[in-house]
C-alpha cells in the first residue's frame, strides 16, 4: 500500500493495577506523516518502544487512540511492518520462506526472492537461520517487514545488537529499500547519531511517563554525510538533552 | 517443513571419510556386547552355571531356530509389534491432543491437570484387572494398556513443550496475522518439535514397557506369552531369547523414530 500517516491523540498507556501501576506512556499527542522518517528517541525505560507496539497493534493503548491512515488500529493491523531489536527469524524456515511469513501470501516467489536481493542476500533463499550471520539474519527481517507491502515500517531498535560497522551498512540499508517503497518508516533507538542520519524528524521522549520531551526537526537531505559539520549543534543539543555536555 | 541445501559434502574423498568414521562408531559399538557374549559363553561352560540357570548362546540361538521351524516365532513376534504398533499409535495421537490442548490453554490445563495426573499416578498393572473386566481378554484390554503407557510421556512432553516456546516466535507469527490453527501449525508445533520428539521416543519406550506387562497377564501369543510359558517349562534358552528380541525390537523401533527426528530437525 501507499504511505499511511498514524495519529496518536491523548495515549496514554499503563501497565500494572493499584500499587503495582507503571505508568509508561502519558499524553501523548504525535502525528506522523506519510512517508516521513520519524525516529523515537529517549533513555531506556521511556515507553519508546511501548509507544511502536501501539501503532502496530501488538499492545492497545490504555486511553486515548491511535490511527493509521485515519482508521483507528484495534488488534494486530495489517498496514504495519515490524522489525525486532532481534532478528526472530523461525529456525526451521529458510530465509525465504521467512520472508514469505511476512508477505501474508501476497507475493509470488519471484517477488521474495528480489525482495532478498534487494537486502543483499540473492542466492541465500534456501539458507537456514542458524547458517547466516547476524546481520544478515537481520536483513532477512527487514525484507520480512517490508514484504507485506507494509503503509508504515516500525524498527524497534532494529540494529542496537549488530556492531558498529554493520550498523552503519544497516541504516543505508534501510534508507536505500525503505525509500524505494516509500512506507512511513517509525524508528526506535537510543543512538543519536543514529536518528541524526536518519531522521526527518526526532522526537525525543522524557523519563517514563513524562510524554514527549521535544520535537526536532532534521533539515538535512538525505543521503547524509555522517561527518556533516551542520549536524554538529543538533548533536550537541540532544546530547546536553539526556544530560551530557560536551 | 521447508526444502532447503544443507551445505552439500559431495566429494569422494568426504564421502568416504564419511563411511568410515560410521564404521568405526559402529565398531566401538559393538564392542561391549562382543564381551558380553564371550564372558556368557565362559560363564556357561565352566560350571558356574547350570544349563537350566544360564544356557550357552548356541542354545538360544538353537532354541530360536527351533521355533522359526515350527513357524511360531514369527507369530509371537509379529502379534507384538501390532500391539506395540497399535497401542503407540493410540497413545501417541490421544497425548499430542491433549498435551496440545493443556500447553495451549489455560483454562484447558486447569481443568484436565489434576485429573490426568492423578489418572498418572495409577501404577500401570493396576489397570489390568479392569480392562480385563470391561474389555474380555483379546487384543483391546493389550493395545489399550499399551496405550496408556506411550499416552503420558508424550502428553506431559507436548504440554510442556508448547508452553515453553518462545513468546517473541508467537509475537512473530501474530504480527504477520497468523492465528488459531495456522499459528499452532507454523509457529508452535514446529518450535515444539525437538520435545515432541523427545516425548515420542520415551513414549515408545514405555509401550514396550506396557506390551511386557500385558503380554505376561493374559495372553496366548506373543513375547511377553513366551517369558511365562518358558519359565513355566523351564526353557531358559527360550527365555533369554525372548530377552534379546525385546531389546533388539525396542531398539530397533527407536532408531526408526531417531531417524525421522532427524530428518525433521535438521534446522537444530
Amino acid at each position: 500500500m501507499s504511505p499511511a500517516s498514524v495519529t496518536i491523540t491523548e495515549v496514554n498507556k499503563h501497565f500494572g493495577k493499584g500499587v503495582k501501576r507503571v505508568d509508561v506512556l502519558r499524553d501523548i499527542n504525535l502525528n506522523i506523516h506519510a512517508g516521513e522518517v520519524l525516529v523515537l528517541l529517549g533513555p531506556s525505560g521511556c515507553g519508546k518502544s511501548t509507544l511502536l507496539r501501539l501503532i502496530a497493534g501488538l499492545d492497545s493503548p490504555s486511553e486515548g487512540q491511535v490511527e493509521v491512515d485515519g482508521q483507528q488500529v484495534s488488534g494486530v493491523d495489517p498496514r504495519c511492518g515490524f522489525v525486532f531489536q532481534e532478528p526472530r527469524l523461525l529456525p526451521w524456515l529458510s530465509l525465504k520462506d521467512n520472508v514469505a511469513i511476512g508477505a501474508r501470501g501476497k507475493r509470488s516467489e519471484r517477488e521474495i526472492h528480489e525482495l532478498l536481493a534487494s537486502v543483499g542476500l540473492a542466492g541465500f533463499e534456501k539458507h537456514i537461520p542458524r547458517q547466516v550471520s547476524g546481520g544478515m539474519a537481520q536483513r532477512t527481517a527487514l525484507a520480512r517487514g517490508l514484504a507485506g507491502h507494509p503503509g508504515v515500517l516500525l524498527l524497534d531498535e532494529p540494529f542496537a545488537a549488530l556492531d558498529a560497522l554493520t550498523r552503519l551498512l544497516m541504516q543505508d540499508l534501510l534508507l536505500e529499500v525503505a525509500g524505494a517503497t516509500g512506507a512511513t518508516v517509525v524508528l526506535v533507538t537510543h543512538d543519536i547519531d543514529e536518528a541524526l542520519h536518519l531522521a526527518d524528524r526526532i522526537v525525543v521522549l522524557a523519563e517514563r511517563g513524562r510524554g514527549i520531551d521535544e520535537i526536532v526537526k532534521v533539515n538535512h537531505p538525505r543521503p547524509r554525510d555522517r561527518s556533516h559539520p551542520g549536524l554538529a549543534p543538533l548533536r550537541t543539543e540532544l546530547l546536553s538533552k539526556f544530560g551530557i555536555h560536551p | 517443513m521447508s526444502e532447503f541445501r544443507v551445505e552439500q559434502q559431495n566429494t569422494k574423498q568426504q564421502r568416504q571419510a564419511k563411511v568410515r568414521k560410521n564404521l568405526v562408531r559402529l565398531a566401538i559399538g559393538a564392542l561391549l556386547p562382543a564381551l558380553i557374549l564371550v564372558i556368557w559363553q565362559i560363564l556357561s561352560t565352566n560350571g558356574s552355571f547350570s544349563a537350566s540357570q544360564l544356557p550357552p548362546p548356541i542354545e538360544v540361538l538353537q532354541a530360536a531356530q527351533g521355533l522359526v521351524e515350527r513357524g511360531t516365532l514369527w507369530q509371537h513376534l509379529s502379534i507384538s509389534i501390532q500391539r506395540v504398533f497399535s497401542g503407540f499409535a493410540i497413545g501417541a495421537v490421544l497425548g499430542i491432543a491433549l498435551g496440545s490442548a493443556v500447553g495451549l490453554s489455560k483454562t484447558v490445563s486447569q481443568l484436565l491437570l489434576p485429573t490426568i495426573g492423578a489418572v498418572r499416578a495409577v501404577p500401570s498393572l493396576a489397570w489390568v484387572p479392569l480392562l480385563l473386566i470391561w474389555m474380555g481378554i483379546y487384543e483391546e484390554p493389550k493395545i489399550t494398556l499399551v496405550a496408556i503407557g506411550a499416552f503420558f510421556p508424550v502428553f506431559t512432553t507436548v504440554a510442556a513443550g508448547l508452553a515453553a516456546v518462545d513468546r517473541n516466535l508467537i509475537e512473530v507469527g501474530r504480527t504477520y496475522g497468523l492465528k488459531g490453527v495456522k499459528l499452532i501449525t507454523k509457529v508452535l508445533l514446529p518450535a515444539a518439535s525437538p520435545v515432541i520428539f523427545s516425548g515420542l521416543r520415551l513414549g515408545l519406550a514405555q509401550a514396550w514397557l506396557f506390551l511386557v506387562a500385558a503380554e505376561l497377564i493374559a495372553s496366548s501369543m506373543g513375547l511377553g506369552f513366551l517369558l511365562l510359558d518358558s519359565q513355566n517349562t523351564a526353557r531358559t534358552d527360550i527365555l533369554f531369547m525372548a530377552i534379546i528380541l525385546l531389546a533388539l525390537l525396542g531398539k530397533l523401533s527407536d532408531v526408526v523414530i531417531a531417524t525421522v527426528e532427524k530428518r525433521a530437525l535438521r534446522w537444530i
